[in-house]
């Protein structure tokens, strides 16, 4: 058809609109588009390498020495030609012969391990999976290189570990299954035999056992996971395939990918709006000449398919070449993220990203352009014949046409839907998206109406003209053209609360984990703690003259029956789950660690429900109560009133919920999900937990190499170094969101500027006719700088505003932590937008300003 | 033949409404020329865009060469304008990035005509316009660009041809020159004419003439 040739040569003729849409949606799909790329090509390496990260295709795992009985059956039970190896993981001080100590964990290993991936050694450049020389020898270890550094050691060099000592034998500079704890604990590699030496294993302490299998090339893994599930009859054990571990290895990544996937989905929507608003502009431009074409005979079907025709070619513009900027930016992102990643990857750009940015970038143009495209219907070739129609105006969405206005918005449901559906996929969850759709639309909503009242103020300001005349043509502008007004104040107000809520966030959490003031962070950290240990542990601070805080006790358990009914082990095959399902999962499959203690701590708070008072007196006749912890509780679907047993090395125990809290995690105090009520678990077989608030770093030091020497399999966890790396962990979150919220901020400038220089467009003939009538150029200049200045100044500040209110509500119900009000941000994104919208005013007025009153009145 | 039967036309203006075009009936025959007179805001305006099909009457009956219009749809009656009936607006209309060429062959190509350039050139070069064929409209003068607007109105050979003030918005001179254009082409192509006017002089060239006033045929 002959159209599409007039289709290219319209689009030619609107080079700076089509510039524009293509920049702007280009611009909003690439954070998008890279986010998606960089995801499949992460799922893309981990499918390609989840079997190097787990060493098998299948683990069995318990964190407790497995029964050879469940060895057997599961063994039996696997396809014949199947090969096991066993593997033991588990944290331990090491004092290095220069004096310094760490907590590292350590690995042993048995024959065959690993059947994939492995370790590269630092004489050796490839990944190798023969560890025969470890097991050979039963005093050798490798080590990561970490620690080599650290402790001054050398292949050769003698080390202590627990009650044995071991020689260097190979240092360790890469490893597939090591996660991101491994820069926290670095490992060292023994063989199974050796770690019996060390004696380090004992009644309680924390160590995972496991057996890994090797399975033949064709056995269905999914399936066979469900029936070996289904045969294990103990619920603390767990089976993990290749899959899932490496999926658990990505999780911190993946849920950091979910915020920054919302920050897209952000980037996109203003993007969204920016399109919407150069349409609008073009089209109103355009009705014109859809209604000379109308009255020469073409009809609005073809009309409509027309414009359709001319969107998608327009957003498949944007996304080939959103597609080609997703290669820079991935990269970008990928480095920014480098930290959450245990494995190098390649960016492949998979069939998958190319189909989502196609029906993003085509379905979301026609989506955007759809309630403009809705007035085609309303346009009339009989204002043609009316002599001085000013045709935008007349068909502007302004015009009280109510069927038009019902219909405008029903047309913007699809968008909205859309962005709607995006949020969700992008934040994996359905909760987490509807949640930010919803907070991002109350926004609005506030927005909405704080103009409006705001609006009305204007409206009632009198201002004698003679002298003020700039300022009253700008408050009366503002003021009578609402519609106008109300939009630019919410482009501009959202993209002040995305622009300032990050940073936000980001400052309370990284404040609350740096500042020992408001949470009184413990220094260290023990745990393992062994029943006869305790008193040599207490003797140990006692000579250093440092308080042992918050000493508690640790039971392990497994949870048998709720309300009498058998707790559902259920087994997420991970299928289709959203990631709240996948977690719900993952907890439902595990022992449970109790504790008793009377009162709350400092870091815990009643929610609801009586508190534990007093010892339980077994005469009473009553039960027992529990104290749990509140979100636990949900997660468990479990309430107050819930009758609960619980099963400590094969004994009963039975509690009743008596009372939720809540718990501040961050404060690094022993916490526990499940608190009883004293004098019920004291008699079990127990470990314990404490904390100590050493103050300088020399006695930390000498604490800690104290405590390797008496108590060589406690466990300590220096809290300032792990706060350390959490704030840097949480920084480079935040550098990573920020980079999206900086594409947000682009989008909102786009946004900005279609809405000015759209208003520009139909100030020409005011700015013409103010000029013939006699202001002179610096009148009308003040008066366009004014009236948008105004309305910056009023939408940075509400955006900030709202999204300070956000911040504090985010830190309050998601992160459950402090909050602080940080000045810099609120003042930065309201300079940032005061200084772009004057930026972008002086760059779209400068046109008309300078104009000729002449050239300003001519029509056409 | 043009058959105009009782036909009204009213607005709503805020509270009070206007009847535009009150009963009027009357017929023209086949390639005969009819002018419509009247002062100011007497309804001319709107009996054309009824006529031509632009606007719907609230009552009475349409029928233009045997074709009732109020029993066509929408899409059926831009279709049945862009074949039977060409217009001729007061400010012209040309489509602003378009050449003269191109926008006079925009209705040709609406329907998918060949040789649609040709025709389109031959249409040009009967309204003395051949050499300006690729002129964009703000290179052209007033009288040139209504020239090019009678080009397009006329290039699919309608049966019938609306023009509303076609020389209203240009001087004496041009006007005249334009009216003798529109009035060579009609007479050559043998094609039926309503103009609207406030011209005495150019209506009197037209074969018939009827004056309205208040919406009300006299
Ligand atoms: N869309 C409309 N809405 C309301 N009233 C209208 C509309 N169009 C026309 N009118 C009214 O109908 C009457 C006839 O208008 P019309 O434009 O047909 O007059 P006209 O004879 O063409 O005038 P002129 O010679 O000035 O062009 C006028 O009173 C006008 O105000
Ligand atoms: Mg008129």
């Amino acid at each position: 058809m002959r159209l599409l040739s007039y289709l290219i040569s319209e689009l030619k003729h609107s080079h700076r609109f089509v510039l524009f849409f293509i920049f702007n949606l280009c611009i909003g799909l690439s954070g998008f588009i890279a986010l998606d790329g960089f995801k499949s090509s992460i799922d893309h390496t981990m499918k390609k390498k989840s079997r190097q990260v787990l060493g098998a295709d299948l683990s069995l795992s318990a964190r407790r020495p497995l029964e050879s009985k469940e060895v057997d059956l599961v063994f039996k039970n696997l396809p014949v030609g199947s090969v096991e190896t066993e593997v033991v993981e588990l944290y331990s001080m090491v004092q290095f012969p220069n004096g310094s100590t760490r907590l590292v964990k350590i690995k042993a290993v048995s024959e065959n391990y690993p059947f994939y991936g492995g370790v590269r050694v630092r004489s050796h450049y490839e990944i190798q999976s023969n560890f025969d020389s470890l097991l050979k020898s039963n005093s050798s270890i490798w080590v990561f290189s970490e620690l080599m550094a650290q402790g001054d050691l050398n292949i050769g060099s003698q080390l202590k570990i627990g009650e044995a000592t071991f020689l260097v034998d190979q240092v360790i500079v890469d490893d597939t299954t090591s996660g991101m704890g491994a820069s926290f604990a670095p490992t060292i590699y023994m063989s199974v035999d050796s770690l019996k030496k060390t004696n380090l294993i004992r009644k309680g302490s924390v160590a995972w056992h496991s057996r890994l299998y090797q399975l033949p090339p064709s056995t269905h893994l999914e399936a066979l996971t469900e029936s070996l599930f289904r045969k294990i009859p103990s619920q603390d054990i767990r089976l993990t395939t290749h899959t899932e571990a490496s999926a658990q290895v990505g999780r911190l990544l993946q849920s950091l990918n979910d915020y920054l996937g919302l920050a897209a989905v952000v980037a996109l929507f203003l993007a969204a709006v920016g399109t919407g608003f150069l349409f609008r502009s073009y089209f109103q431009r355009k009705i014109q000449e859809v209604a000379i074409l109308v009255s020469l005979g073409l009809t609005k079907t073809q009309a409509s398919f027309y414009y359709f025709t001319q969107i998608v070619l327009l957003g498949l513009m944007s996304v080939i070449l959103a597609l080609i900027l997703s290669f820079f930016l991935v990269p970008m992102i990928h480095a920014l993220t480098s930290e959450f990643l245990p494995f190098e990857f390649e960016y492949v750009l998979t069939l998958k990203t190319v189909i989502v940015s196609l029906f993003v970038g085509v379905f979301g143009s026609l989506f955007i352009c759809l309630p403009f495209l809705g007035q085609l219907k309303k346009i009339q070739p009989v204002v043609l014949l009316s002599e001085s129609i000013d045709l935008r105006a007349t068909n502007s969405v302004t015009s009280k046409n109510s069927y038009f206005e019902y219909r405008f918005i029903f047309l913007c449901l699809p968008g909205f839907l859309m962005f709607w559906g995006l949020s969700v996929w992008q934040a994996s969850s359905l909760v987490a998206g509807t949640v930010f759709v919803g907070a991002f639309l109350s926004a609005g909503v506030v927005l909405i109406v704080c103009g409006s009242v705001a609006l009305k103020l204007i409206e009632k300001i009198q201002i004698r003209p003679r002298r003020w005349i700039a300022l009253q043509w700008a408050l009366r502008d503002l003021a009578r053209e609402r519609l106008t007004s109300i939009s630019c104040f919410l482009a501009l107000g959202l993209g002040a609360v995305l622009l300032n809520l990050i940073p936000q966030v980001q400052e309370s959490l990284e404040y609350e984990l740096s500042s020992p003031k408001t949470s009184k962070l413990p220094s260290l950290f023990m745990f393992d703690i062994q029943e006869d240990q305790l008193a040599i542990v207490q003797a140990v601070f006692d000579e250093a003259g440092v308080e042992l805080t918050q000493v508690s006790p640790m039971i392990q358990s497994r949870l048998i029956s709720v309300n009498n009914e058998e707790f559902d082990k259920g087994k997420g095959a991970g299928q289709g789950l959203s990631r709240e399902e996948e977690r719900e999962m993952r907890f439902r499959n595990r022992g449970f660690n109790l504790s008793y203690r009377d009162g709350l701590s400092e870091s815990e708070t009643l929610h609801s429900g009586q508190p534990l008072v007093g010892r339980f007196e077994e005469s009473s006749g009553m039960i027992p109560g529990i104290s749990m912890e509140k979100r636990f509780a949900r997660r468990l679907n479990l309430k107050i009133g819930d009758f609960l047993k619980f099963e400590i090395e094969g004994v009963p125990v039975e509690g009743k919920i008596v009372n939720l809290r809540s718990v501040r995690w961050t404060s690094f105090q022993p916490n526990f999900f499940i608190q009883f009520q004293p004098g019920v678990l004291e008699m079990a077989p127990k470990t314990f937990i404490a904390t100590s608030e050493a103050a300088s770093e020399s006695i930390k030091v000498r604490l800690q190499r104290d405590l390797v020497e008496k108590a060589p399999n406690v466990s300590i966890i220096d809290v300032t170094r792990l706060v350390e790396k959490i704030s840097a962990v949480v920084r480079q979150m935040g550098l990573a969101l920020q980079t999206m919220a900086i594409l947000c901020l682009i989008s909102g400038f786009v946004v900005i500027f279609s809405i000015l220089s759209h208003q520009m467009e139909k100030k020409r003939w005011q700015i013409g006719l103010k000029k013939v009538l006699g202001a002179d150029y610096k009148v009308i200049q003040r008066y366009i700088y004014l009236q948008y200045l105004i309305l910056a100044m009023f939408s940075a500040f509400l955006g900030v505003t709202v999204s300070v209110v956000f911040s504090y509500i985010l830190s309050q119900v998601l992160f459950e932590s402090v909050w602080v009000f940080s000045w810099k941000a609120p003042l930065f994104s309201t300079l940032l937008i005061f200084v772009i919208t004057l930026g972008v005013i002086f760059v779209s007025s400068k046109k008309y300003l300078r104009q000729t009153t002449k050239s300003l009145l001519n029509v056409s | 033949m043009i058959i105009v039967k009782n036909i009204l036309k009213k607005f709503t203006q805020g509270t009070t409404q206007v009847c535009a075009v009150n009963k009027v009936s009357f017929q023209v025959e086949k390639g005969k020329t009819l002018a419509i007179v009247g002062p100011s805001g007497s309804g001319k305006t709107t009996l054309l865009s009824l006529l031509a099909g632009l606007d719907r009457p609230d009552s009475g009956e349409i029928t233009i060469s045997e074709q009732t219009l109020s029993t066509l749809n929408e899409e059926e009656l831009s279709h049945f304008r862009g074949t039977n009936m060409g217009i001729v607006f007061q400010q012209f209309h040309l489509m602003p990035q378009l050449t003269a060429v191109e926008n006079v062959r925009l209705p040709l190509d609406i329907h998918g005509t060949f040789n649609a350039r040709e025709k389109a050139l031959k249409a040009l070069d009967d309204v003395g316009l051949a050499k300006r064929a690729d002129h964009l409209p703000n290179q052209l003068s007033g009288g040139e660009c209504q020239r090019v607007a009678i080009a397009r109105a006329t290039v699919v050979e309608p049966q019938i041809l609306f023009a509303d003030e076609p020389s209203g918005n240009l001087d004496t001179e041009t006007g005249k020159k334009i009216s003798e254009v529109l009035f060579g082409l009609v007479r050559k192509k043998h094609m039926t004419m309503i103009l609207v006017t406030h011209d005495l002089e150019l209506a009197s060239q037209c074969d018939s003439m009827i004056r309205i006033e208040g919406g009300v045929l006299h």
